[in-house]
């Protein structure tokens, strides 16, 4: 199944909440599943558990039935969920930590620093790459769904539970290590 | 000036830039080419969902689709969770994992024996119908693969049986079966594979697959390697079957007459009561990657985090031995390894090694102190 490259949330709801369409479902699946995984492992740091949050939280989305609909924003009903349902998990295994070494090397999204495209180095991607993992957990976080999944202040401080002003921090210091990182590696 | 910056191209990320601010950004990096050059590695428009991440996304959605599937099946029924497997946590049981690798070399007992039978010569019988019923039965301790008449193959292992009518040219290629086999299936869209055990019913159209149904175990698993399978579940007719794609592995409860004594578990992931069906990935052997659930048919007998008493039933089937377990404490340990065409006694040597138990042999007796 090949996605297109817009897609009709609202018109999807409605199709899923009310008509129960399972191939409207599937799409929405398809569409929002990387960045809600991506969500869930940057807070639970396990694949398995990630898959099982997303599943979790999708599996809601299927019996909401007609309460579909009225969700405003889906993107942010979802990203929501996911955080809530991580912290739970997170909370009930306080004891448990599990690190999941093969997938930590393949997160933050190298393909967003895509070097075809930019026609950049390997390098050049790495250093970016490392560079957002060196921030701080809540900033690092904030850029994140800011630049990965598009996020407005408000809804990231919604998200996260934070004032916009404290998101608004995050990002400035975010973009400022960041260009000093790509600085630093140009004039080398 | 970089402050500035920052700022613009923060507004324009979130999406709350002015018309005013894109101008100022713009003019910015159409001015300073350092600034463009940042920008244009760091900030620039997203690539769209690539054919990895689809990918990714589609084989979670397969998994999450059977999951789906078996809550709508079971929805009327409270009592009934179904949960993706989880690994077992440790809670202060022993935990022993022992690697044997195989050795290259010599002298190595074959075990078992494998006969290869075509329908000529299996064991024909006539049923009261009067139509001919043909039946392949393996003992403990031997497989056997067989071609079927529409040249599909199945691997049986021990203590095994497949049963079917006639000469296999009806409307739908069925057989009967209990215990384990493997299954390679010659495709044919015309006439649907169907397989019966006491619990589940698979159906097919063309593909390769592992079902394990044994009487005296507790559960149905039904392995998928290749290509898609329904199952059909016996305790819920009139439900829609359950479609597996590759990779998957569903593992039923048997239907039994009676509930056995429920204080009694007898493995590690102690699974909640209750809990009818459960959907997993299949297990891929560590070292060379084969999937473990069908690597008997290789002659191969590989433990992944089975508990003892489960690697004991194994092996009594394997070998046609009969173990008498009188030390309490490994029954539950959960034990890993790889034995290739070993024999009994290097398996025992290695259990024992690793378990740190005694054990001798009376008749076809193996007896652990």
């Amino acid at each position: 199944m090949n996605l297109p490259e817009k897609i009709d949330i609202p018109f999807l709801q409605q199709k899923v909440g009310i008509e129960r369409d399972e191939r409207s479902y599937k799409l929405l699946f398809l569409y929002f599943h990387k960045n809600l995984f991506r969500f869930a492992f940057s807070m639970v740091k396990n694949q398995e558990t990630s898959e099982e949050i997303v599943s979790d939280v999708m599996m809601k989305l299927w019996s909401a039935k007609e309460s579909l609909v009225a969700i405003e924003n889906l993107k942010l009903y979802l990203f929501t969920a996911v955080k809530n349902t991580s912290l739970n998990y997170l909370s009930r295994n306080a004891k448990y930590t599990s690190w999941d070494l093969e997938y930590i090397e393949i997160e933050p999204n190298m393909n967003l620093y895509n070097p075809e495209q930019a026609m950049l180095q390997e390098e050049l991607a790495t250093t970016i790459t490392s560079a957002i993992k060196e921030l701080p957990p809540k900033c690092q976080m904030a850029y994140k769904l800011v630049r990965e999944d598009g996020f407005s202040y408000k809804e990231v401080a919604s998200i996260m539970g934070i004032s916009e002003n404290t998101v608004d921090r995050h990002l400035n210091n975010a973009l400022h290590k960041l260009t000093k990182a790509v600085r630093i590696y140009v004039q080398q | 000036m970089d402050d500035r910056f920052y700022y613009l191209v923060s507004k324009r990320l979130t999406g709350t830039a002015s018309i005013s601010e894109e101008q100022e950004l713009n003019n910015l990096l159409n001015e300073n080419q350092e600034l463009k050059q940042l920008y244009h590695i760091l900030f620039s428009k997203q690539s769209t969902n690539d054919q990895f991440d689809i990918e990714q996304a589609e084989q979670a959605f397969a998994t999450h689709f059977v999951k789906m599937q078996l809550t709508e099946q079971f929805n009327s029924t409270e009592e009934i969770v179904i949960e993706e497997e989880k690994k077992e946590s440790s809670k202060g049981k022993r935990k022993v994992v022992y690697w044997i690798t195989s050795i290259a070399a010599c002298l190595l007992l074959f075990l078992g024996s494998w006969h290869l039978i075509s329908p000529r010569n299996s064991l024909g019988k006539i049923n009261a119908n009067g139509i001919a019923k043909n039946e392949v039965f393996t003992k403990k301790g031997s497989k056997s693969k067989i071609i079927l008449p529409d040249g599909s193959l199945v691997w049986l292992n021990a203590d095994s049986k497949i049963s079917y009518s006639g000469d296999f040219q009806g409307q739908t290629r069925e057989m009967q079966l209990t215990g384990e086999a493997y299954f390679d299936v010659k495709k044919d869209k015309t006439r649907p594979f169907i397989i019966h055990t006491n619990s589940i019913d698979v159906r097919v159209l063309g593909t390769a697959f592992n079902v394990r149904s044994y009487p005296s175990e507790k559960t149905t698993e039904t392995s998928l390697i290749r290509g898609s399978v329904e199952v059909i579940l016996h305790n819920f007719p009139g439900k829609k079957p359950i479609i597996l794609k590759s990779n998957q592995k569903l593992t039923i409860k048997n239907i039994t007459d009676d509930i056995k004594d429920p204080t009694q578990s007898k493995t590690v992931e102690e699974k909640q009561p209750g809990e009818v069906a459960v959907v997993s990935k299949i297990h891929f052997n560590r070292q060379d990657s084969t999937v473990v659930e069908s690597s008997w048919t290789e002659n191969k007998l590989i433990f992944d985090h089975e508990p003892f008493d489960r690697v004991v039933a194994n092996i009594e089937r394997w070998y046609n031995v009969e173990f008498i377990i009188k030390n309490s404490r490994i029954k539950s340990i959960p034990f890993t390894a790889d034995f290739e065409n070993k024999s009994l006694s290097q398996v025992l040597e290695a259990l024992s090694f690793a378990l740190e138990f005694k054990y001798h042999i009376e008749d076809n007796r193996i007896i652990i102190k």
